[in-house]
């Protein structure tokens, strides 16, 4: 099926700035179930447009403008297709934790199990964990993963407002309540106290009435996806206890929230800058224009990605490679 | 030349300018005191207060000049004293330590701490304007080793640029106050008070020169306006700021630099064909209130064209 | 009078014979740069030490006078922070050169060459492949957690491989008069300035001598530093290349002006620079100039602060994206720093012969890894004989100088250590080396170290000289001029 995207960013400044340099993240990940289609991005003032690849693999896009503007409009439009998943089982193997005793995963993804800005621990953390009974993980990893999910969707409010973008997680840890984005870092910090990679996904969520959505509908979302050995990538969404699925639609994917913002940008001028953010998604029954999106030059392959047989996802039932 | 270093330079020079002028007003007024009764010397302090209080100086309601001198030198508080200016002056400099000669910065640098710390009370007693005498006379040396010591390129005619767009606005000032509108306020100068207007400018020796030793009070408008031969006249100050305006930014975009040199032609103009006597019964009070006018229109077209421009309409 | 220390022997003991301007001149452990252990001259120093003699009791006094003017007239200083204030001080220049043979200095070279080649090779396989992480070489968690490693890196490519263009190696001489590396310095060394200021004192404070001895000279440095950037950029024709300095306000604002004349090139700040469209350009009077080349004297950090920090606001807003278009040459790269860690430094000779299956000319100093828990214990046991560092300072600081600390300071370093041991090295305490030094008029030793230059862009070069730094305090092992330490000119002789 076919989705089209529209990720309206506006930024109001209260006295005018000049040049300004911003980088979006806003281009969907084209790997797995989940196909790129079209993708433009158009700017307001006018911008010349600038792309390079990340280490993650995430497109990256960047501009400037030197003149002075009180307003900066980004539009960002997509059509993706994602194909049919093919479902997982309830539980894995038992054994599965073993495999992750594994030189060679701990080698490539080892900056996705040990802390990150956002994503570490912390004796809240600690706390937290205890309480709610996931301090180690029960059942085979599968099982444990899903109960996680749950514990961390159960443990909270979704709440916007309370916590913001920068929030250490010790804000939503207190309060009890936050957004995906607070979510998604605690489940990672855990999983990752379990010796299990884990990485943020930042995207979009299609909203159907039957699903009853935790999250905004008229944002973009965050999510998490853990590393099984034996089945690659999978996606789980503390925000609305669910696992990820053909809803969701991934742009970038990182350590947690600070390698993945949808825009981060610099400005000069002595002025306040307020965000507003609006997304639609609509699934769409065919692409609505065939266009060439910008090509997106590829790196050197990193560290992470030598030798390394495409991206594995769960969709793709494929054996890592043991060394 | 980066518009950093040039914006540094520019302020440096008129900051130093601004300094002399103090400097040479506060010891031309200490001396001619002795010449004056209490009264009148109290009644023409108040033109020199006004002539050196620039913005953000409130001038306190006091008639001593003991306090008045220690406000308008050695008040770091006020923006327009003398040792304020000499602080911005080192405080330019040091950022462009660079561009500047050693023997400049150095000399810059021994006269700021060897002044900041006066105690103007302590010689108040004995010659008090001697300290701004000497103040005076190591700003002479200093201009002097500027121009041996430093290669006259776009850095040098910025320090002139600089240097007259202020000697142009000071001087039309203090005509202002004895010819202008805001003479008004003001009993008619004494024939003291013209001395003394000459004293301000160094011009006594030079216009007795020109005009003998007869002071008129037109003759001395006119030395000061149009004498295109004295250092101090206003027209000096508008040719060589001119001349300084079209030897800097020399690779830059034409139609920067035409709006620059198009206000600094207009002013030169205004002086290549006024005729004092015209002025003086009708128009001087317009005319000198157009100097420091148009003055200000050419360091903003400058500062426009050359330093603070928005990068994205260079390119 | 003519001084007659020197002819006599120094007792080895301390038992100083002569009297006159080396009456308290004792020779320890360390070896000395002049003389032996017999206290005999060495060849080398024959003429400089005759000279001195020679001279009347008062004008060795009289030229140290006219360095320290010298430095004071033209402004050479140094901030130095931590002390209630920041003030400018002059770094005391000792007159007295320090030589360096011919041969001695035709195998530091050879030796600092083949580091910096495999240093580069090594940040080249961290920022690509990692073959030497995949190798189990080095340990993924010493790289990959160094707060000096940038990811942004990964995949970049640089001219030439070179990722360091400037680099300053701290070396000193151990008791048995072999030279070993003490630091390597990759992201922003500095002290060239003074290498240069010093040989202009000296060389006129002893002319005669100079002359005579046949002392490579060094007043070309800064040509060769302006060929290695302009090396560095895509195109050779109207290469535009700044010196970027944080301001006025920074430690070594001096050299940076200094460099950035001597090169002929424009000196410059973050708010000097803006990025359009991917380029990056000079504001100047006549209009926004296009450059080239970023000879930076920034932090990584605080270079972008779209990449990096984004408090900063000495960097340019966009600059490590034309960087990594290939539009401007950032010189050094951006992540060097994570080959100068002080933990990786016990790695080098194992990279050296990983890289490039040569054996390192030059040796490294013995040293425990904290992380390692036998090296750890090892430490704890022996901290009144060790000197511990903390891998993430420099200048000298978060340092313990085992023998010199008090029980207290030892006891406290060590809770330290104990809480952190990744962050902590040892080294065994090195006598280093001994030169004469001018104090107080008389000629005493004093600990010196060695820091050469070696610039790669296109070629390596290797300054022929160094800056040596000299502890001041009697018996002080702490050269850094942040610190009170001061300085020599340093002749490599040429035969």
């Amino acid at each position: 099926m076919f989705y089209s995207i529209r990720h309206i960013t506006r930024f109001r400044y209260s006295n005018p700035v000049r040049e300004s340099v911003m980088e979006l993240k806003m281009q969907p990940r084209s790997e797995g179930a989940q196909a790129l289609r079209s993708f433009q991005i158009a700017t307001n003032p006018r911008a010349q447009l600038y792309a390079y690849t990340d280490h993650f693999g995430n497109a990256v896009y960047h501009f400037n403008v030197l003149r002075e503007h009180s307003e900066l409009r980004i539009e960002a439009q997509s059509v993706i297709e994602v194909k049919e998943m093919i479902a997982l089982p309830a539980a894995v193997d038992p054994l599965e934790w073993q495999r992750y005793n594994s030189l060679n995963l701990k080698a490539e993804h080892y900056d996705l199990m040990g802390p990150s800005e956002f994503a570490r621990s912390s004796p809240e953390l600690a706390k937290f964990a205890k309480e709610h009974d996931i301090e180690k993980p029960q059942g085979d990893t599968l099982t444990a993963l899903k109960r996680l999910n749950a514990a961390i969707y159960e443990a909270f409010d979704y709440e916007p407002g309370v916590t913001q973008v920068h929030s250490p997680i010790e804000h939503a840890l207190g309060s009890g309540r936050g957004v995906c984005q607070d979510f998604a870092h605690i489940m990672i910090a855990i999983a990752r106290s379990w010796g299990v990679p884990a990485r943020y996904v930042s995207g979009y969520l299609y909203h159907r009435r039957q699903d009853h959505d935790r999250s905004s509908e008229d944002a973009t979302h965050a999510w998490v996806e853990t590393y099984l050995p034996s089945y690659g990538w999978i996606g789980f969404d503390p925000t609305n206890n669910i696992m990820a699925g053909e809803r969701h639609i991934r742009v970038a994917i990182g350590r947690d929230y600070a390698d993945v913002p949808p825009t981060r940008g610099i400005f000069k001028g002595d002025a306040e800058s307020e965000l507003a953010v609006a997304v639609t998604v609509e699934p769409t029954t065919a692409p609505l224009r065939h266009e060439e999106f910008l090509r997106v030059a590829r790196p050197m392959p990193s560290s992470d990605e030598r030798n390394r047989p495409a991206e594995l996802h769960y969709f793709q039932q494929q054996q890592q490679q043991q060394q | 030349m980066l518009s950093r270093v040039a914006d540094n330079l520019y302020w440096m020079s008129r900051y130093l300018e601004r300094a002399e002028h103090t400097g040479r007003l506060l010891a031309v007024k200490l001396e001619s005191m002795i010449e004056q009764t209490p009264a009148e010397a109290e009644a023409s302090w108040s033109r020199v207060v006004i002539a050196l209080s620039g913005e953000g100086f409130v001038p306190a309601a006091t008639t001593d000049v003991f306090e008045i001198t220690r406000a308008l030198a050695f008040d770091q508080v006020n923006p327009s004293s003398l040792i304020a200016s000499l602080r911005f002056a080192r405080d330019n400099g040091r950022q462009v330590r660079e561009q500047i000669s050693t023997e400049m910065w150095n000399r810059l640098n021994r006269l700021y701490l060897k002044l900041a710390p006066t105690n103007l009370g302590m010689l108040w007693n004995d010659q008090p304007g001697h300290i701004f005498r000497e103040t005076v006379e190591e700003l002479h040396t200093l201009e002097g080793t500027t121009y041996s010591t430093l290669r006259h390129g776009e850095g040098w005619h910025l320090l002139q640029l600089g240097r007259y767009i202020e000697r142009a606005q000071l001087i039309s000032r203090l005509l202002d106050l004895h010819f202008g509108p805001a003479s008004r306020s003001f009993a008619p100068p004494s024939y003291l008070d013209w001395l003394v207007l000459l004293r301000f400018c160094t011009a006594f020796e030079a216009y007795c020169k020109v005009y003998t030793a007869n002071i008129r009070r037109e003759r001395i408008a006119e030395f000061l306006l149009f004498d295109a031969e004295f250092p101090h006249s206003v027209r000096f100050a508008v040719e060589r700021l001119t001349e300084a305006l079209s030897r800097v930014a020399v690779g830059a975009p034409a139609h920067r630099r035409t709006a620059c040199e198009r206000l600094a032609g207009r002013l030169k103009a205004s002086f290549d064909f006024g005729q004092i006597d015209e002025l003086i019964g009708g128009s001087l009070d317009v005319f000198l209130a157009n100097i420091s006018a148009q003055c200000e229109q050419i360091h903003n077209a400058v500062y426009a064209a050359y330093i603070g421009y928005d990068a994205e309409t260079v390119l | 009078m003519v001084a007659s220390g020197g002819r006599e022997a120094l007792a080895r003991d301390g038992n100083s014979v002569p009297s006159g301007l080396y009456a308290n001149y004792t020779l320890g452990r360390a070896y000395d740069e002049m003389f032996s252990a017999t206290g005999r001259v060495r060849p080398h120093y024959e003429e400089l030490h005759r000279r001195v003699g020679e001279l009347p009791p008062d004008e060795l006094r009289r030229r140290q006078q006219a360095c320290e003017q010298s430095f004071l007239h033209q402004g050479i200083t140094f901030t130095v922070y931590g002390d209630n204030q920041s003030t400018e001080r002059i770094i005391p220049t000792d007159l007295l050169p320090r030589i360096v043979t011919a041969a001695e200095w035709a195998r530091l070279e050879a030796g600092l060459k083949q580091r910096i080649h495999a240093l580069n090779l090594f940040l080249h396989d961290i920022y690509a492949e990692g073959r030497v992480l995949k190798d189990g070489l080095i340990p993924r968690a010493m790289i990959y957690g160094s707060k000096h490693y940038r990811r942004e890196m990964r995949g970049l490519p640089v001219p030439y491989g070179a990722y360091v263009n400037v680099c300053g190696t701290d070396l000193v001489r151990r008791e048995d008069g072999t030279f070993v590396v003490l630091e390597d310095n990759l992201r922003v060394p500095s002290g060239v300035s003074y290498m240069l200021a010093n040989r202009d004192v000296v060389r006129r404070a002893f002319p005669a001598v100079f002359r005579n001895a046949g002392v490579r000279p060094i007043e070309h440095y800064p040509q060769d530093l302006l060929a290695t950037l302009k090396s560095l950029a895509p195109s050779q024709e109207d290469v535009s290349i700044v010196v970027l300095s944080p301001g006025v306000f920074n430690s070594a604002y001096f050299e940076h002006a200094f460099l950035a004349r001597q090169m002929g090139v424009e000196l410059v700040e973050g708010r000097d620079l803006v990025v359009n469209d991917n380029v990056v350009y000079a504001r100047t009077t006549a209009g926004l100039k296009r450059v080239d080349v970023v000879y930076r004297r920034i932090d990584d950090d605080f270079i972008d602060p779209l990449a990096f920090r984004a408090d900063s606001t000495l960097g340019i807003a966009g600059v490590f994206n034309a960087y990594r278009a290939g539009n401007v040459v950032i010189a050094n790269a951006p992540g060097t720093g994570v080959a100068d860690d002080k933990a990786v430094y016990a790695y080098v000779p194992r990279l050296i012969r990983y890289y490039l299956s040569e054996e390192p000319i030059i040796d490294i100093v013995e040293t425990f890894l904290c992380r390692e828990p036998n090296a750890l214990s090892h430490v704890l046991a022996n901290l009144d004989s060790l000197v511990v560092k903390a891998v993430g300072e420099s200048g000298g600081y978060g340092m313990l100088v085992g023998p010199h600390a008090t029980r207290n300071e030892r006891e406290a370093f060590a809770e330290k250590v104990k809480a952190d041991p990744e962050n902590y090295i040892a080294q065994p305490t090195i006598q280093l080396s001994t030169a004469p030094c001018f104090i107080d008029g008389a000629i005493e030793p004093r600990h010196v170290d060695l820091r050469p230059f070696i610039l790669h862009g296109e070629h390596t070069t290797v300054a022929p000289g160094a800056l040596t730094r000299v502890a001041l305090k009697r018996g002080s092992l702490v050269v850094n001029s942040s610190q009170g330490g001061g300085s020599k000119d340093t002749w490599v002789l040429s035969v």
